[in-house]
C-alpha cells in the first residue's frame, strides 16, 4: 500500500468549549494530500458532515467509540479500494493504516491474558506503528484501557484458518492521541 | 460491588436465622418466618446478586453500554429499603405490631419499583443489540419472568393487607403461590444463571463459545417455553385440566434442562484449559445439584410427594444449584475486577500480579467441599423428616459460607504486589 495515512482532527475539544469545528474540519480537508484520508472523532454522530464531505467526493464509514463519541473516516472516493467486501466498512479503514509492526496470536488464553500481552506490547512500540492482535473474544474491557492511552482500534470478526471465529483487532499506537490529550 | 456486598450480608443473615431454627423445617413452609427468610434469600441474596452481575455482564456480552450508571444504584437502595419493610409486614404481627397493613404493600411497592428499574435498564439494553446470541436470550426470558413474579408477589401483599378486594385477587395467594415460586425459581434465577454461566464458563474454561448451537437452542426453547406453559396452567386452568396440562409442561422443560446440562458437559470436555480452577470445579457441582434437582422433581411429582416436599426440593434448588453456582462465580467475578480496577492501567508499565495472585484456591477449596456437603446433608435430612439434622446442616452450611465470604473479603483486598505471598492476617469478614 503506497497510500499516505490518514490525517487525523479530534474536535472534541472544540465541542466541549462550545465551538464550532466546521472551518476547521473544511481547513483540514483542504490540507489533505491527494488520495490522503481524514479520520475525525466527535462527541456525538456527525450526520450532517456526511452529505457535505460527499459533495466534495469522500465517502465515509463511521463506528462509535466508548460514551457518545464517534469516530469517522473520510476516505477520497476514487481510492476506495473496489475489491473489499460491501459488508466490511471498517475495512477500508483499516486499509489506510501502515502494515502492523507487531502481531499477537492470544488465541488460547484466558481472560485477561489477551489484554495484559497485548497492553505491555503496546508500551513497546513507537507512535504510528500497527499492532495486529487476533483473540478469541472481542475484549471489551481492553477498549476503555486503549482510550484512556491515546490509542485507536479496529476490530473485525474473522474466519480463521481452522474453521474457528476469532477477532481480529488492530491498533494504532497514540493514533487517538494527536489532540485530545 | 455493593451489589454483591449486599448479597452476601442477606446470605449470612438468612442462614444465620436457619441454623438458629427460626424458619423451615421447624416452622411450616408458608409460616410468615419461613416467609421473611424466604424473599431474604431470593431478593435479598438471589436477586441482588444476579442485578450486580448482569449489570457487568449484559454490556460485556451485548457491547452495548447501559443507559445509565447510577440508576442500579437506585435500584439497589429502592430494593433493599422494600425488602426491609416486607420482612417487617411478615414479622412484625408475630410480636405484636400491627405492620402487615402497611409494611407488606409499601415494601412489595419499593421492591417491586425497583426491580421494574433493574428489569428496565437491561431490558433496554438487550433490545438495543438485538439480535441476540444465546446467552442474551436466556437472560432476557429470565426478566420477563421476575416481571410476572414480582407481578404476582405485589398482587399477595394487597390481598394479605386489604380487606374487601374483588375475590380473584384475595383468592390469588391460595392458588398462585407456587405459580409464584415457579416463576421466581425456574424463570427468573435459573434461566438467567443458565445464559449467564453459558458465557462465563466458555470464556474462563477456554471452550468454544456455543452461540449457534442447535442443542443450545432447543434447551433454551424448551426450558424457557415449559416454565411459560406451566405458569400459565397455574393461572387460568382448572384443576381438573391441570392434572394433565402441568405435568406435560413440566416435563417440556425438563427436557429443557436436560439439554443444558448436556450443553455444559459439551462445554467442559471441548476446554482447551487442562487444569479447571476452583470456580469451574465448584460450578460443576452446582450443575450437579441442578441434575439432582430434576431427578428429585420428577420422583416427587411421580410418588405424588411434590406437595408434602416442595421444601426438600426448594432447599437443594436454592443451595445447591443457585446459591452454589453464585458463590462459584463470586469467587471468580470479584477478583476479576478487582484486577482489572486495580492494575487495569498499570499493564505495560510494570510487573502486575496475575488475576489468579488475588486467590489462594487451595485454601478456599475446602470451605467449597464443606459447603457443598452441607447442603447434601440438609436435603438428606429433610427428605427424610429429622428436623434437627437439618438444622446442624444448616450450621455447617453458615461456617462455610462465612469462609467463602472472608475469601471474597481477602480477594477484595489482597495486595500481593506488596509481598511475594498474600498477607497472612487480614481484618475479619463482613
Amino acid at each position: 500500500m503506497t497510500r499516505p495515512d490518514p490525517a487525523f482532527l479530534d474536535v472534541r475539544p472544540i465541542l466541549a468549549a462550545g465551538g464550532e469545528p466546521f472551518d476547521d474540519i473544511l481547513r483540514a480537508v483542504a490540507a489533505l494530500a491527494p488520495g490522503q484520508a481524514l479520520r475525525l472523532v466527535a462527541s456525538f454522530k456527525p450526520v450532517p458532515l456526511f452529505a457535505a464531505l460527499a459533495r466534495k467526493g469522500f465517502v465515509h464509514s463511521e463506528r462509535p467509540l466508548t460514551g457518545d463519541d464517534w469516530e469517522v473516516l473520510f476516505t477520497p472516493a476514487a481510492t476506495v479500494p473496489s475489491e473489499e467486501p460491501a459488508t466490511a466498512p471498517a475495512a477500508g479503514d483499516a486499509q489506510a493504516w501502515p502494515a502492523p509492526a507487531r502481531a499477537l496470536d492470544n488465541r488460547g488464553l484466558s481472560p485477561p491474558e489477551p489484554m495484559v500481552r497485548i497492553l505491555e506490547t503496546l508500551a513497546t512500540m513507537a507512535a504510528g506503528e500497527v499492532l495486529e492482535a487476533l483473540n478469541d473474544r472481542d475484549p471489551i474491557f481492553l477498549y476503555p484501557e486503549l482510550a484512556k492511552r491515546g490509542h485507536a482500534h479496529r476490530t473485525e470478526p474473522r474466519i480463521v484458518a481452522e474453521g474457528g471465529k476469532a477477532f481480529q483487532i488492530l491498533i494504532l499506537a497514540g493514533g487517538a492521541a494527536a489532540v485530545s490529550s | 460491588m455493593a451489589h454483591f456486598a449486599a448479597a452476601i450480608a442477606c446470605f449470612l443473615l438468612a442462614q444465620a436465622l436457619m441454623a438458629a431454627g427460626f424458619c423451615y423445617p421447624l416452622h411450616p413452609l408458608q409460616a410468615p418466618e419461613t416467609l421473611a427468610v424466604v424473599h431474604l434469600l431470593t431478593i435479598g441474596w438471589l436477586s441482588t446478586l444476579l442485578f450486580g452481575a448482569l449489570y457487568q455482564f449484559v454490556p460485556v456480552i451485548t457491547g452495548a453500554a447501559l443507559p445509565s450508571r447510577n440508576l442500579p444504584l437506585v435500584a439497589l437502595l429502592s430494593i433493599q429499603l422494600g425488602l426491609f419493610g416486607m420482612l417487617a409486614g411478615f414479622l412484625g404481627p408475630l410480636y405484636g405490631f400491627n405492620s402487615a397493613r402497611f409494611c407488606l404493600p409499601a415494601g412489595g411497592m419499593l421492591v417491586s419499583l425497583g426491580f421494574a428499574l433493574g428489569a428496565g435498564l437491561l431490558l433496554v439494553t438487550l433490545l438495543r443489540a438485538r439480535p441476540l446470541g444465546l446467552p442474551a436470550r436466556f437472560i432476557a426470558a429470565g426478566q420477563i419472568f421476575l416481571l410476572l413474579t414480582f407481578a404476582l408477589g405485589f398482587c399477595f401483599s394487597l390481598a394479605l393487607a386489604i380487606p374487601g378486594l374483588p375475590d380473584w385477587l384475595t383468592d390469588l395467594p391460595g392458588h398462585a403461590l407456587w405459580v409464584h415460586a415457579l416463576a421466581g425459581l425456574a424463570g427468573w434465577f435459573t434461566l438467567t444463571a443458565m445464559g449467564v454461566a453459558y458465557r462465563l464458563l466458555s470464556m474462563f474454561m477456554l471452550a468454544p463459545e456455543r452461540d449457534h448451537s442447535r442443542r443450545g437452542r432447543w434447551s433454551f426453547r424448551l426450558a424457557a417455553g415449559g416454565i411459560a406453559l406451566t405458569a400459565a396452567g397455574g393461572l387460568w386452568l382448572t384443576a381438573t385440566q391441570q392434572r394433565w396440562a402441568l405435568p406435560l409442561a413440566g416435563l417440556i422443560a425438563g427436557a429443557g434442562a436436560l439439554l443444558y446440562l448436556a450443553e455444559m458437559r459439551g462445554l467442559y470436555r471441548a476446554r482447551q484449559r487442562r487444569a479447571l480452577e476452583l470456580n469451574s470445579r465448584a460450578a460443576a457441582a452446582a450443575f450437579a445439584a441442578l441434575a439432582l434437582s430434576l431427578a428429585l422433581l420428577a420422583g416427587l411429582a411421580a410418588t405424588r410427594h411434590l406437595a408434602a416436599h416442595a421444601g426438600t426440593l426448594g432447599l437443594l434448588v436454592m443451595f445447591g444449584w443457585l446459591s452454589g453456582l453464585g458463590l462459584s462465580q463470586l469467587y471468580k467475578i470479584i477478583p476479576f475486577l478487582t484486577w482489572l480496577e486495580r492494575y487495569g492501567s498499570k499493564l505495560g508499565h510494570g510487573r502486575v500480579p496475575r488475576v489468579q495472585d488475588l486467590v489462594d484456591e487451595r485454601r478456599a477449596a475446602p470451605w467449597f467441599v464443606l459447603y457443598g456437603l452441607a447442603v447434601a446433608l440438609a436435603v438428606a435430612a429433610d427428605l427424610a423428616d429429622l428436623s434437627r439434622l437439618v438444622q446442624i446442616a444448616f450450621a455447617v452450611q453458615l461456617l462455610a459460607s462465612l469462609a467463602l465470604s472472608r475469601e471474597f473479603w481477602r480477594a477484595r483486598h489482597a495486595a500481593p504486589e506488596r509481598s511475594p505471598t498474600l498477607p497472612r492476617k487480614l481484618a475479619g469478614a463482613p
